[in-house]
């Protein structure tokens, strides 16, 4: 599993430019329906992970093949842009500002967009999110 | 509203998801391998390019689209509004079958098409000279059409005024 996020953390840094992290973040898998509480206050929800930076932990949902299906890890990879993020000093990753929060998802969606292109992964999904955001604040 | 994308965004992170239960103590046996970073990605993503299309799922009208990129042009008129491309949005659509939304779209396309081969034009000149020409038209046109006729022209050598005379004289004669 180490190799694994070593190895999206490279993807991650790479394509960001931001500085390796002093720390790796945490990767802790939960059921389906926690995730959806915490995000979707129990309703229906698709999200699959989510970076929580107070305690630098990357939660996923329990069911995704992070084995074999890079369109998984491209998830996990994108919640490390987030990891990236906060731990820069070149952004405010805080900032409750809407042009800073769509341009920070922005960045974490394209850097997905192009594992997913490099792994022969459809990329419609996340095209689809890129075009919405542009158009968000 | 950023709570009603967000939310849409989450429903977009649709996932086939599989049977293999992970856990954070996984070792590395059985994973396999993820591709290094291409080449042409080593210095990092390339910029972000200003979109060339607006879908039907941006929140911002044809006129406001072509006002924000008009605001990031260097000495821009700071007075304009979007009424100055309402208006002439709604005279080119009185004479083509497509809408607002797919004229700006052409508009743009077109002005980074032809930039792109060196070619000087900007989204205000077609705007301007179309909704011009199309006035004095008789017929109605597609315009994904004659703006790609008026660029087949450009590509000949003739300037951008010459182009639009030579297109309407083609079309209408």
């Amino acid at each position: 599993m180490n190799e694994l996020v070593n190895s999206l953390l490279v993807w991650a840094v790479t394509l960001t430019g931001y500085a390796e992290p002093p720390t790796t973040p945490k990767l802790e898998p939960i059921a389906k329906e926690t995730l959806s509480s915490t995000l979707c206050e129990g309703k229906f929800c698709t999200a699959v992970a989510y970076y929580d930076a107070k305690t630098q932990t990357i939660y996923y949902d329990e069911k995704l093949n992070l084995k074999t299906s890079n369109r998984s890890r491209s998830f996990i990879l994108h919640e490390l842009v987030h990891h990236l993020q906060y731990q820069s000093s070149k952004v405010d990753a805080n900032s409750t500002a809407c042009k800073t929060r769509i341009k920070l998802e922005q960045e974490a969606y394209r850097v997905q967009r192009y594992f997913l292109l490099e792994h022969h992964e459809e990329t419609l999904e996340i095209d689809l999110a890129i075009n919405v955001l542009n158009g968000v604040c | 509203m950023l709570l009603r994308h967000l939310c849409l965004l989450t429903l977009l992170s649709l996932l086939a998801a599989c049977s293999d239960h992970s856990s954070s103590n996984q070792d590395n046996v059985g994973f396999t391998e993820i591709k290094p970073v291409p080449k042409y990605l080593q210095n990092g993503m390339p910029e972000l390019k200003d979109k060339e299309t607006l879908s039907i799922a941006d929140n911002i009208t044809p006129s406001e689209w072509l006002l924000l990129r008009y605001q990031k042009t260097p000495e821009h008129d700071t007075q304009r509004t979007k009424a100055y491309y309402e208006a002439l949005l709604t005279r080119i659509q009185a004479h083509v079958h497509e809408n607002q939304r797919v004229i700006a779209n052409r508009v743009v396309q077109m002005t980074n098409k032809l930039n792109e081969n060196a070619l000087p034009i900007d989204q205000e000149m077609l705007l301007v000279s179309f909704a011009k020409h199309l006035e004095q038209a008789k017929k109605e046109y597609v315009f994904g059409e004659i703006v790609d006729n008026y660029s087949n022209i450009r590509t000949m050598g003739l300037s951008h005024e010459a182009a639009m005379e030579r297109l309407f004289e083609l079309l209408e004669g």
